[in-house]
C-alpha cells in the first residue's frame, strides 16, 4: 500500500493507494499518527482513496480509528474520490453513515474550510 | 418430438455469478435449466437431448436421469467454441419428426398468472435473437428439413406467445437481477405445481431457521437449510438461495443472495446481487471479490458421509504420522539449519473455510540438486510435519489436493469450485513445480475422483514415493 502525507490549503490532505486491509492497516496507522503528530498546523484530514483497490473490515476500523482521532483533535475528515468497488463495502457496512463522502478532492477540501 | 437444450458455455453475467454454464444460474431459487424442463413436460415431450460444454458434471449432476421431471434425459458434447448449431447437423434424421430446440441463454417467462396446463403443440414457433434462432418448437417435418440444411427460415411461423409462453433473453446481470425480482413479486406462482401456495408471497424453504425476533417482509423467497439471525430485516423483494447464513441485524432488501453465501453481522444489503463472497451491483455489472470473513463468505458445502469417514480416520492418522515426525523433524531440520542446508521456503497457502496455513515448501525442481541431509529430510516427508499439524487443527485435509499459494495461485483458487487442501497430494512424490497447469489439472483429477479409495493410494504413494525417489535426480519422482 502507497500513503503520501501533504498539507493543501491548511488541510492535511492523505493520498493512498493500492490495498487497506489486515497486513496493512497498521503500518497505515503507525504512519499517519507519526505525520499527525509531527504537524500541529492543520485539524482537518482529506482521504484521496481513488487509488485504493480493495478495502475490508481490517481497513474500515482504520478509517474509523482516524475519524476517532481526526475529531479528538477537534477536527473533520472527510473522503474523497471513492472507486466503486470500495464505495460498494461502504454501502453494505452503512459506513456512508459515518464518513462524508465527497465526489472530488477540491469538493473535500472546501468542505473542510 | 424431442427437446435439444444447449446449456452452452457461461455468458459474462454467468461467469460473473461464478457458474460455468447459465444453465445453473438459479431463478427464484431453482436452476434456469429446470424451467425449461418443466415445459417439456407441459409440451408432451418426454425425449430431451442436454447439450453440454463448460461445466458439463455438474449440469450432469443436477439433471441426472430426468426422472424427477418425467423426462428421459441423454447427454452429448460439443466443443464450448463450436456453433451450437453444428449439433443438430451431425445427425438430422434424429430431429424432424419433431423438435423443441433452444440455443441460447433464455427464460421461458409464462404469461398468463395462472400455472400453464400440458398442451398438444401443432405447427411450428421461433424466436429469434440477433437475428439467429434462439428458441424453436416444430412439429412440421418439412420446416424442420429446411431448417436442419441450414437454412434460417421464419415465413409461417408462430410466436411463442400463442402456447401462453415467452422466450425471454437474459443477457445481462442487469437482466438477470430484474428477472429475479419479477419473480419474486408474484410472478413464481405461475410455476408451481398445484398444490403449493404463493398467495402471501414468501416461499419459504425446507429447514429455515427464523428467530422470533427476525423480521420478513413478503415478497421474498428462502431456500433450504437457511439460518436467519435475530433481529435481521428481510424483504421486500429478497431472494435467498439455499445453505445461506444471515447474521445478527443485517437488512437485506431488494436483492438476490445465491446459494451458500454467508451474509456478516450488521450488514445493510440493497439493490444488489451477492454470490458468495462476490459483492455484485447489477446496474453496471461491478464486481467485488470481498475476502472477507467478517463480511461476505462462502458457506462450506454440506458433510458428506465419506467426509466424515476422511476425518474419523484422517485425524488419528495425522495424529500418529506428526508424533512419529516430531523429534526426527527437530533433530533433523536443526541439523539442516545449523549446516546451512536447510533450503526450505516458508509460505502462506490457502487452507480450508477460506483460512490459511504457513507450510514448508522445498525449492522447485530448478533450484539445483538438493544436499544429501536435505535429500534424507525430503525422503521421510518431515518437510509434511506442519501440514500433518494443519490436518490436526482443522484447516488442511490428510489427503486431498496440493494446498494454493496465496498470491501466485489465486486466480486458479478462484476458478476451482472444489477445493479440498490437503497434506498429502499427488505432488509430494515430486518435485515442487510452479507451474500452474499441472496443479490445475491435478485439482480437477482429485475433485472429480475424490473417494476415500483415492485418498488411500494418495496417502501411500505419498509417503513411500518419496522414500523409492531418494536415489533420484533430486529425491523426487519425475514429472508426469
Amino acid at each position: 500500500m502507497g500513503t503520501t502525507f501533504e498539507i493543501k490549503d491548511g488541510v492535511g490532505l492523505v493520498t493512498m493507494s493500492g490495498s487497506l486491509t489486515a497486513g496493512q492497516v497498521d503500518a497505515f496507522r503507525a504512519e499517519f499518527n507519526e505525520w499527525q503528530k509531527s504537524s500541529e498546523s492543520f485539524r482537518n484530514v482529506v482521504l484521496d482513496c481513488q487509488g485504493i483497490d480493495f478495502m475490508d473490515s481490517s481497513g474500515l476500523g482504520a478509517l474509523i480509528a482516524l475519524l476517532k482521532r481526526v475529531s479528538e483533535r477537534g477536527g473533520d475528515l472527510k473522503l474523497a474520490r471513492l472507486p466503486k468497488k470500495v464505495r460498494m463495502v461502504f454501502e453494505i457496512t452503512r459506513a456512508y453513515k459515518i464518513f462524508q463522502i465527497c465526489d472530488t478532492v477540491e469538493e473535500a477540501l472546501q468542505a473542510c474550510k | 418430438m424431442k427437446a435439444v437444450l444447449q446449456t452452452g458455455s457461461a455468458p459474462a453475467w454467468a461467469h460473473d455469478l461464478g457458474f460455468e454454464t447459465w444453465a445453473l444460474a438459479p431463478v427464484a431459487g431453482r436452476p434456469l435449466l429446470e424451467y425449461w424442463l418443466e415445459l417439456c413436460d407441459l409440451l408432451h415431450i418426454t425425449e430431451v437431448r442436454l447439450v453440454l460444454s463448460d461445466g458439463a458434471q455438474a449440469v450432469e449432476a443436477f439433471a441426472q436421469d430426468g426422472a424427477r421431471w418425467g423426462l428421459k434425459i441423454s447427454y452429448s458434447f460439443l466443443d464450448p467454441d463450436e456453433d451450437p448449431d453444428l449439433f443438430l447437423t451431425r445427425s438430422p434424421e434424429l430431429w424432424t419428426g419433431g423438435l423443441f430446440y433452444l440455443r441460447a441463454p433464455l427464460f421461458p417467462r409464462r404469461l398468463a398468472a395462472a400455472p400453464l396446463a400440458k398442451m398438444n403443440v401443432a405447427g411450428t414457433h421461433l424466436h429469434r435473437e440477433g437475428g439467429r434462432t434462439a428458441c424453436l418448437l416444430s412439429a412440421e417435418p418439412e420446416f424442420l428439413k429446411t431448417f436442419l440444411a441450414g437454412a434460417e427460415l421464419a415465413l409461417g411461423a408462430h410466436d411463442f406467445a400463442e402456447l401462453g409462453f415467452a422466450p425471454e433473453p437474459v443477457a445481462s446481470l442487469q437482466d438477470y437481477f430484474e428477472l429475479n425480482l419479477r419473480m419474486v413479486r408474484g410472478e413464481c406462482a405461475r410455476y408451481v405445481s398445484p398444490g403449493y401456495f404463493f398467495k402471501d408471497g414468501a416461499g419459504i424453504g425446507f429447514n429455515v431457521v427464523i428467530p422470533p425476533a427476525a423480521r420478513l417482509q413478503p415478497p421474498l423467497v428462502i431456500g433450504n437449510n437457511t439460518r436467519l439471525g435475530a433481529l435481521t430485516i428481510i424483504g421486500p423483494d429478497v431472494i435467498i438461495g439455499h445453505r445461506c447464513i444471515v447474521d445478527q441485524q443485517s437488512e437485506l432488501a431488494r436483492c438476490v443472495i445465491l446459494d451458500g453465501t454467508y451474509i456478516g453481522r450488521n450488514l445493510e444489503i440493497h439493490d444488489k446481487i451477492v454470490a458468495g463472497q462476490r459483492l455484485i451491483d447489477p446496474t453496471d455489472g461491478t464486481v467485488a471479490e470481498i475476502e472477507d470473513p467478517w463480511l461476505l463468505a462462502t458457506v462450506p458445502g454440506t458433510l458428506r458421509p465419506a467426509d466424515i469417514l476422511r476425518a474419523v480416520l484422517g485425524w488419528p492418522l495425522a495424529l500418529l504420522l506428526a508424533l512419529l515426525q516430531c523429534i526426527p523433524f527437530l533433530l533433523l531440520g536443526g541439523l539442516l539449519k545449523v549446516t546451512g542446508a536447510w533450503g526450505l521456503g516458508r509460505g502462506a497457502y490457502h487452507a480450508t473455510r477460506q483460512r490459511r496455513a504457513a507450510l514448508l515448501a522445498f525449492p522447485t525442481a530448478a533450484g539445483g540438486r538438493l544436499p544429501t541431509l536435505a535429500r534424507l529430510f525430503r525422503a521421510a516427508s518431515l518437510d509434511l510435519f506442519p501440514a500433518l499439524l494443519h490436518v490436526l487443527a482443522g484447516r488442511l485435509w490428510l489427503c486431498g489436493q496440493e494446498p494454493l499459494r496465496v498470491g501466485s495461485d489465486d486466480a486458479l483458487r478462484r476458478e476451482l469450485k472444489e477445493y479440498f487442501p490437503g497434506a498429502l497430494s499427488y505432488a509430494v512424490p515430486r518435485a515442487e513445480v510452479s507451474d500452474t497447469l499441472i496443479k490445475r489439472v491435478d485439482a480437477l483429477y482429485y475433485a472429480h475422483h475424490r473417494s476415500v479409495a483415492e485418498d488411500t493410494r494418495i496417502l501411500l504413494r505419498a509417503l513411500f514415493g518419496r522414500l523409492a525417489g531418494l536415489f533420484g535426480p533430486n529425491g523426487t519422482e519425475p514429472l508426469p
